[in-house]
């Protein structure tokens, strides 16, 4: 039986202030002063007249004086009022609060973001639809409502474009909103739908927000929340927020990831090395068998989980070197869309990494660590000069250590980075230079001699210092500085720092690829770095991640924007098109690889009171499950309302103006 | 001396018209010649008037012998006594008089005054003309002849209206000096209180005057058309008023309206004859009419 359908966030209110639409027609206020100017002009324009019956004048100013004075101000009030209201009407004016709900109608616009992502999938009983298609039921239930408004936009989290519904009916059609395997960004989606709104020429417009609260995708801690509320602010229309919140189910739910997949040559044969992560908070302490695919052969592994989590590294030997690809596959559960990950697997291709330093002690030490081994076939290390570059094309490093390049080698290196080569910057002995991105080496600095400097923080889940696979963290903390050059200007990722946030890591995208700063050297004098167990682990890092460009497999999380035109997948993958569905999609001699985004498989929901404090000010409204009251506006066009009083204010005017009958003059026969 | 072809005021078109027409006193008029009018007294005319009982030392040749057959009692023939109208013309002539849409309600009167004039003279009457404002302006006491409606011409021909209002001090004062029983008619617009003006009309009424009262409106003081604003400057002081009439109307034509009713009740109780004249209508008109209702009256 299905889990209780939606549950609702709670409610916030604007305010009771009137806006308005179109505030240039304001301006016309000032027509509003025209009767004023006539009334007077007549009054100076009038004409003198020979008067005999003066007793009656007398006598009629004497009777009239008071109420003519307050008929001859309501006529002018009810003309000046109708111009205004004429006004008012052309600026298009809002109301918010209680009073604005009074002059709710439907919205003209509603922008519906719709969560898609692979965590959308779970199902309550095993067999019960799926959060997505509970999702579309509801919005479906909604029709009555939705017929009403004048566009329907739905910002879709797979695809992240709008999509305009000719028809209400499309909701609940599941072909056009099929399951995926994509992860959500919902800040960036909630700040795209204000754009919408903003860019269009709405009185009134709701945002629906369609999704399970998964804390991955909402991204609590984002900045983009707080600056929504400026962005709200900014609009002429407010708009209303509503959510619909779908629970995921109580059940267990176990997850797969791969970790790694690299071929190996042993002795005369080849092996596997495959290394995946499952992820099940509900399973601790109990078997588990999964399902291994390789090149379409099938297999079943058994694992013991510990702690609601594995990290499973085998090694299976393969009859060839040729490429393949594999998929792991989890019994079902409540989300049958994390139960599988695909891999794929490619000779062992060299990784070159090209070495230019000033220093031939600190250029031969970087070389060692980027090919300890000697002779090598997988890891190769060239030692090239300054002005003597060469060419870069099969390089999956570089490392520049010393002044940056200048002319000839800095057209070089630029090329490079923008082909999606990485390169790793260490200042010269010197310090100074200007860097690619607009950074800056400094001058060479001494840490004092008691307390050389340490490396306080750095970014254990990802980068080139990242603990290892089985969660070991790398003894940045043990490294010791004793000099460095700071990195002078801000770089966009800063993955470590020393106590006092100087960077110790940074790096900056260039084109397709990344540059890497390092402010010390390995060198004795500078710190200890030359150690190895840093450096090492780094560079082996760096050097695989800039050789991934010229692997023959590449591995992309769904919903990246990739050509997938020429791609075919293989195997039993799902033939869909785009980059909503994992598997392995081959063309020539490639092979792509998508992969569920790590950030699905992050179990945890947020909670009312977080999304409630998410939105801030803003107003965030429950959507009734009874259609029927969907009546609730916080932010309402009553234009009619003023169209409505000025024509009562034309009628008034006409009524006091209206001159007695002619009738009464004849009272003297 | 003008001749009657000169006068603005006269038109050949409505002395013809009158022409066939008589003035009549509605009461007995004590003239001093023999006419067509009634007299309070008893003459000598051939109209049997009544009989009164004899009374020692009335001629006895007027004791109706058949009456003495009839009842064994003397009675005394009386015969009507016939004289002619003394007819004083009350011209106004005060500020108010010069308004006029089309034409100024003093020439208006001026005209009527003109032509009852002419009619009383063609008939042997005596007419006379008095002009006010605030006081007696001009003042020409009743005679017959042509000759004297020249000069009553000349004194109608010379008044211009102008200056405050004062009738009910005039008229007053006309019902002191005219002894002899007269036909007054007042040709005014009356604007003023009611009240007193009715109480001159009961003072000639006492006088026993036959009070004939032409009231000479202009259309436009009756429906107060106006429509712009309006500076009203007062014909018969210096007082001003800036208005918006559209605003004012209503008040005033209820004003108006009641003076009206007030004035021509007033008059019909106190048996005055009550004429109202609107300058828009043709003169001819307005006199015809009286002069016929006098003389179907007769």
């Amino acid at each position: 039986m299905c889990s209780p359908p939606s549950s609702w966030a709670g409610c916030g209110e604007s305010d009771g202030r009137v806006t308005f639409l179109q505030p240039i027609m304001l301006w016309g206020l000032l027509a509003a002063a025209t009767p004023v100017l006539i009334h007077f002009i007549n009054r100076m324009r009038h004409r003198p007249v020979q008067w005999g019956a003066m007793l009656f004048l007398a006598r009629a100013r004497r009777s009239s004086t008071k109420f003519a004075k307050l008929r001859r101000f309501l006529i002018l009030a009810c003309r000046v009022l109708a111009l205004a209201m004429i006004a008012m009407v052309l600026a298009r004016p809002l109301l918010g609060g209680f009073v604005g709900r009074l002059f709710a109608g439907p919205p003209e616009l509603v922008v519906i973001v719709l969560d898609r992502s692979a965590s959308m999938e779970a199902r309550a009983g095993g067999g019960g639809e799926t959060l997505r298609q509970r999702a579309l039921r509801e919005l479906s239930a909604s029709k009555a409502l939705l017929d009403e408004v004048r566009r329907i936009v739905v910002l879709d989290s797979a695809t992240g474009k709008p999509v305009e519904l000719p028809a209400v009916a499309q909701l609940g059609d599941e072909r056009f909103w099929p399951a995926t395997d994509t992860g959500a960004t919902m800040p960036a989606l909630v700040e795209r739908a204000l754009a919408l709104v903003a860019g269009s020429a709405v009185g009134r417009a709701e945002i629906w927000l369609v999704s399970d609260l998964q804390a991955s995708n909402w991204q609590p801690t984002e900045q983009t929340w707080r600056a929504l509320t400026e962005r709200q602010a900014g609009l002429h229309q407010d708009v209303v927020f509503r959510l619909l919140a779908l629970t995921p189910p109580e059940e267990t739910n176990a997850s797969v990831r791969v970790l790694s997949s690299e071929l190996r040559c042993e002795g005369r044969g080849q092996v596997l090395d495959l290394a995946f992560e499952v992820r099940s908070p509900g399973l601790a302490n109990s078997e588990l068998v999964v399902s291994l695919g390789l090149n379409g052969r099938t297999q079943n592994l058994k694992l013991q989980l510990a702690g609601g989590q594995l990290v499973v590294r085998r090694s299976f030997p393969l009859a060839d070197r040729a490429a393949g690809w594999g998929v792991i596959e989890l019994p079902a559960d409540s989300n049958p869309q994390d139960n599988r990950a695909f891999f794929a697997w490619e000779p062992p291709r060299e990784r070159l990494a090209v070495v230019v330093a000033e220093d031939a002690a600190v250029g031969q030490l970087l070389g060692f660590a980027a090919a300890p081994i000697p002779d090598d076939p997988e890891r190769r290390v060239e030692i090239r000069l300054a002005g003597q570059l060469g060419d870069l094309s099969a390089t999956s490093l570089l490392v520049w250590q010393g002044t940056p390049p200048t002319a000839t080698d800095r057209e070089a290196v630029d090329e490079f980075l923008a082909a999606g080569g990485h390169v790793l910057f260490l200042p010269g002995r010197q310090g100074g230079g200007e860097l690619p991105t607009g950074l800056a080496w400094g001058k060479s600095l001494d840490a004092p001699a008691e307390e050389p400097w340490r490396v306080a923080n750095w970014d254990h889940a990802n980068g080139p210092l990242a603990d290892t696979p089985s969660g070991v963290a790398l003894s940045v903390d043990r490294l010791r500085l004793s000099r460095a050059c700071p990195l002078l200007g801000t770089a966009p990722e800063i993955l470590a720092s020393l106590a006092d946030e100087t960077p110790f890591l940074a790096a900056a995208p260039v084109g397709k690829g990344k540059a890497w700063f390092c402010p010390t050297l390995p060198d004795r004098e500078w710190s200890t770095l030359g150690r190895g167990t840093v450096l090492l682990p780094l560079m082996q890092r760096l050097l695989e991640e800039g050789g991934r460009r010229l692997g023959h497999v590449q591995v992309h999380d769904c919903g990246e924007p990739l050509d997938m035109s020429e791609f075919v997948p293989v195997g039993d993958t799902p033939v869909a098109p785009g980059t909503n569905q994992a598997g392995v999609f081959r063309a020539d001699g490639s092979m792509i690889v998508l992969r569920r985004p790590a950030s699905e498989d992050i179990p945890g929901s947020l909670d009312e009171r977080t999304v409630r404090d998410l939105f801030g000010g803003l107003p965030l409204q429950l959507m009734q499950e009874r259609q029927g009251s969907q009546k609730a506006g916080l932010q309402s066009e009553f234009w009619w309302v003023m169209a409505l009083c000025g024509l009562l204010f034309m009628v008034g005017e006409g009524l006091l103006t209206i001159a007695p009958p002619r009738g009464q003059g004849e009272g003297g026969r | 001396m003008k001749t009657d072809r000169q006068r603005s005021f006269l038109d050949p078109k409505i002395l013809a018209r009158l022409a066939q027409l008589e003035l009549n006193a509605r009461l007995p008029m004590e003239g001093s010649f023999g006419g067509q009018h009634k007299s309070p007294h008893r003459g000598s005319s051939v109209e049997f008037a009544q009989y009164r009982e004899y009374v020692p030392g009335d001629d006895i040749s007027k004791l109706d012998w058949r009456a003495y057959a009839r009842s064994d009692r003397f009675y005394i023939k009386e015969f009507e006594a016939d004289t002619n109208l003394r007819c004083h013309l009350v011209l106004d002539c005060s500020g108010s008089m010069a308004y006029g849409d089309t034409k100024a309600k003093f020439d208006y009167g001026r005209t009527l005054a003109a032509n009852l004039a002419q009619v009383a003279v063609r008939q042997g009457d005596a007419v006379g003309v008095c002009c006010f404002n605030g006081q007696v302006v001009e003042d020409v006491p009743a005679h017959t002849g042509p000759r004297h409606l020249g000069a009553v011409y000349d004194v109608l021909e010379r008044v211009h209206p102008q200056g405050e209002t004062d009738a009910v001090t005039v008229l007053h004062d006309l019902a002191e000096r005219i002894r002899r029983r007269a036909m007054v008619i007042v040709i005014s617009d009356f604007f003023a209180e009611p009240g007193p003006l009715l109480d001159c009309f009961q003072h000639l009424i006492y006088r026993k005057h036959d009070v004939v009262v032409f009231h000479v409106l202009d259309p436009r003081e009756m429906d107060f058309d106006f429509s712009r604003p309006v500076r009203f400057r007062d014909l018969e002081s210096s007082f001003s008023m800036l208005t918006d009439p559209s605003v004012m109307r209503r008040d005033y034509l209820r004003e108006f309206a009641g003076w009206l009713d007030e004035l021509r009740t007033g008059c019909l109780r106190y048996n005055v004859d009550y004429r109202q004249a609107r300058t828009s209508e043709a003169v001819e008109d307005v006199l015809s009419a009286f002069l016929l209702g006098r003389m179907r009256r007769k």
